[in-house]
């Protein structure tokens, strides 16, 4: 793990650990990731700052059924160990399924190979409406050639659809040496099309967003607010998702 | 940054390093573009190039995405950019809150 010794040595001061669940093995249990005490006896502090680097845990669900989604409903205790949850849809039905009723935090987009189905504006507008980030990875781009080709061309299509919000970069280094500074990854954004404001905010703003919505995934499972209407008297109950912030009006 | 145990490069190779990464990400084009090495440490593996400003995304993203040098993995940990040579002098990500 000195990989983690890079991370801050190059400016990042929040680390999420990749747990990766594909479901094409029967019987898959998710397994309580490692305790973050026995990996690190003690966390480095970050270059910059005085604060010590925090690592984050995270999820990644490899789905090609819609029967694998049931995972996340169920009340398996093992799912709030994980402060991030991602998805990493095979179909364009689980793609437009993971953007509009599944309760995660981010969409994998798949950069290693063509994507078998185009992008669609209604489920990625949907997805940025409920605060869903989509993913790109980029350490295949580091490997090979032919996948550099292709993260570049998927990132290409997503950009076009969702005109560059809600997009954050981030690595799937197994070495230290797959790490990139975090300008160096804004720059990444640039030539995946983000205008220079959104390849930054890729980087920083979009991933503390991520965070935060796992929070509140995690916190709280439903908000009541009530409603009154001007000039009716009537009184309106509703159930909201949790990451919607409650409002009351007069 | 390299693994242990590679010869490291010297100013010839190193320069002919940035050129094939230009060339792997940009192509012909992209392998043109005048880069100059300004100072090269072999000791401490660490250079300063210069460029065009319109290059200048070209040649920090065929940086970045640089993977290998002889077979081997490396990687290219850019410290600091700025259009001025003086800026370089201080690192600002260096300094430390009390």
């Amino acid at each position: 793990y000195s990989y983690h010794v890079f991370a801050f040595s190059v400016g990042y001061s929040t680390v999420a650990l990749n747990h990766v669940i594909d479901f094409k093995e029967k019987k898959q249990e998710i397994a309580k990731p490692v305790s973050l005490l026995e990996l690190f006896p003690s966390l480095p502090i970050v270059q910059g700052t005085s604060k010590r680097i925090k690592v984050l845990t995270r999820l990644t669900l490899v789905v090609s059924d819609p029967s694998h989604c049931n995972i996340l409903r169920s009340t398996s205790a093992n799912i709030r160990w994980f402060d991030i949850i991602a998805v990493f849809p095979k179909t364009e039905k689980l793609f437009h399924i993971a953007c509009t009723t599944l309760d995660v935090d981010l969409v994998c987009i798949n950069v290693t190979e063509k994507l078998p189905f185009y992008f669609r504006r209604p489920p990625v507008n949907m997805a940025i409406d409920r605060g869903i980030y989509f993913e790109l990875l980029y350490t295949p781009a580091i490997k090979d050639s032919t996948m550099r080709r292709y993260t570049v061309s998927n990132a290409l299509s997503l950009m076009q659809i969702c005109k560059g919000k809600n997009i954050v970069i981030s690595s799937a280094a197994e070495r230290p040496l797959e790490l990139r500074g975090p300008y160096d990854v804004a720059n990444l954004g640039l030539l995946f099309g983000l205008s220079e404001s959104e390849a930054k905010a890729a980087v920083s703003t979009n991933c503390r967003a991520t965070i935060l919505h796992g929070e509140t995934r995690k916190s709280a499972c439903g908000v009541v607010y009530t409603v009154k209407k001007p000039r009716k008297v009537e009184e309106e109950e509703t159930t909201l998702p949790a990451f919607k912030k409650a409002k009351t009006q007069a | 940054e390299l693994p242990d145990g590679v010869t490291r490069p010297t100013v010839a190779q190193f320069k002919q390093l940035v050129v094939s990464a230009l060339r792997e990400l940009h192509g012909e084009v992209g392998a043109a573009l005048p880069v100059d090495v300004l100072t090269y440490e072999e000791k401490t593996l660490s250079a300063i190039l210069r460029v065009i400003s319109s290059g200048f995304v070209k040649l920090w993203s065929a940086l970045t995405l640089l993977g290998f040098y002889q077979n081997r993995r490396c990687a290219f940990r850019v410290l600091q950019t700025s259009p001025f040579l003086l800026a370089l002098a201080g690192n600002s990500r260096e300094l430390v809150l009390d």
